[in-house]
């Protein structure tokens, strides 16, 4: 605890240097009177450091959602990428196995700096999320069994199941509705759900068939 | 419940589930609960729910739950060991595959894994929604908890966070 409290501050500080919260609650105004950004369109971080400020930045505000607020960073303030090249990272980013934005950030780290620059941009990403939940972590041991303890997360629990379910539906709503979608969703749900088959196993059985029906009817 | 596995046996498992995980922790979070509630009881039911709840309250993208599940199964050690196996070999590929999955991300062949793999993502998240609601809707409060809170997502753009803490104080009056 202590030593998260000595860290804070200087965090702050340098968020508040790194950018203007102003920023991040309204469209960017255009600062040139021609109504194009300041900065250069190719720009990139100058350093290792900076990649993993920004990084970290992006981390410790993302709240339910760490996408908007990416976008918002490396897109609107610091001119690193422009909204395609962001559409189409996020898009690779799905692709992959794990959280879509620390796929962005390996990804984009690599392309400026190689592995340190992968490395640097996701640890920034994680560092200040992990020292939060170990903090956390460490109370729920102490004070876990505490009767306002255990009636407050009662209250979270069936919020957070509400999240999850809600993250469904829209990514539902972002699909058009085919016998595709329903069927190998629905597969997927009473599989995982209701058979609780192991993952490995829906994986093999179902993947191959909705990739390969996805195949033929385009 | 069978015989409980080592915890080589558990790291490998969830370093497995690491590389399974397309469309995020939400994803994967039903075969967390198949391996660590029902098949070999290192969390109970309503525990897993509260750790899941409780990550919930952490910035940062999703996913750190595996952290909690770690460091209430036995504490710090195992808790980084899997937070380790549960990232590390997602990033690793995202390292190695990254740059190359995105010069072909337009082919033909990508956009029917991507398409392919959408709905089946689809139904692990609504499966975790699920097995969440299920071990939070103890009474009347907790499912017209999970109703509103779902209403109010897609209805509303308020931030989560909100919803999070209204939760809380709920509970605590209750």
């Amino acid at each position: 605890m202590a030593t998260y409290n000595a860290f804070l501050p200087s965090y702050i500080l340098y968020s508040l240097n790194c950018i203007h919260m102003s920023d991040l609650s309204r469209e960017p105004a255009p600062s040139s009177a021609a109504g194009f950004p300041a900065a250069p369109a190719n720009a990139r971080p100058a350093s290792l450091r900076e990649l993993f400020w920004c990084f970290s930045l992006l981390g410790s505000i993302g709240f339910g959602g760490v996408t908007p607020w990416a976008r918002r960073i490396l897109v609107d303030r610091k001119h690193w990428i422009d909204d395609r090249e962001f559409a189409d990272l996020l898009s690779v980013g799905q692709l992959l196995p794990g959280s879509n934005v620390s796929n962005l950030a390996i990804i984009l780290g690599r392309s400026y700096f190689g592995w340190r620059g992968a490395v640097a941009a996701v640890c920034g990403l994680y560092m200040l999320p992990l020292c939060f939940i170990l903090i956390l972590g460490f109370a729920y041991q102490y004070y876990g069994d505490l009767p306002a303890v255990q009636k407050m997360l009662g209250g979270v629990m069936p919020v957070a199941a509400g999240l999850v379910i809600a993250t469904g539906i829209k990514l539902a709503r972002s699909f058009p509705v085919s016998a595709h979608t329903v069927g190998f969703g629905l597969l997927t749900f009473v599989a995982m759900a209701l058979l609780k088959l192991t993952l490995p196993v829906i994986l093999l059985a179902v993947a191959p068939l909705a990739i390969g029906a996805a195949w033929r009817s385009k | 419940m069978s015989a409980r596995p080592g915890t080589l046996a558990m790291l490998a498992h969830f370093g497995l589930i690491s590389l399974m995980g397309v469309g995020g922790i939400n994803a994967v979070i039903p075969e967390m609960h198949r391996y660590l509630v029902e098949a070999h009881g290192f969390l109970g039911e309503s525990e897993f729910a509260s750790l899941y709840a409780l990550s919930q309250a952490a910035p940062g993208p999703n996913g750190l739950a595996v952290t909690l599940f770690g460091l209430e199964i036995a504490g710090p050690w195992l808790a980084i060991a899997l937070t380790l196996a549960m990232f590390l070999p997602s990033f690793v590929l995202a390292y190695q595959a990254g740059a190359w999955i995105e010069r072909f991300a337009h082919t033909r062949w990508m956009r029917a894994f991507r398409r392919g793999m959408a709905p089946i993502t689809l139904g692990l998240v609504l499966s975790s929604g699920y097995i969440l609601a299920r071990a939070g809707a103890t009474d009347w409060l907790g499912v017209g908890l999970t109703g509103v809170t779902i209403v109010l997502l897609l209805a509303t753009r308020w931030n989560p966070l909100w919803l999070i803490v209204a939760g809380a104080a709920l509970g605590l009056l209750k």
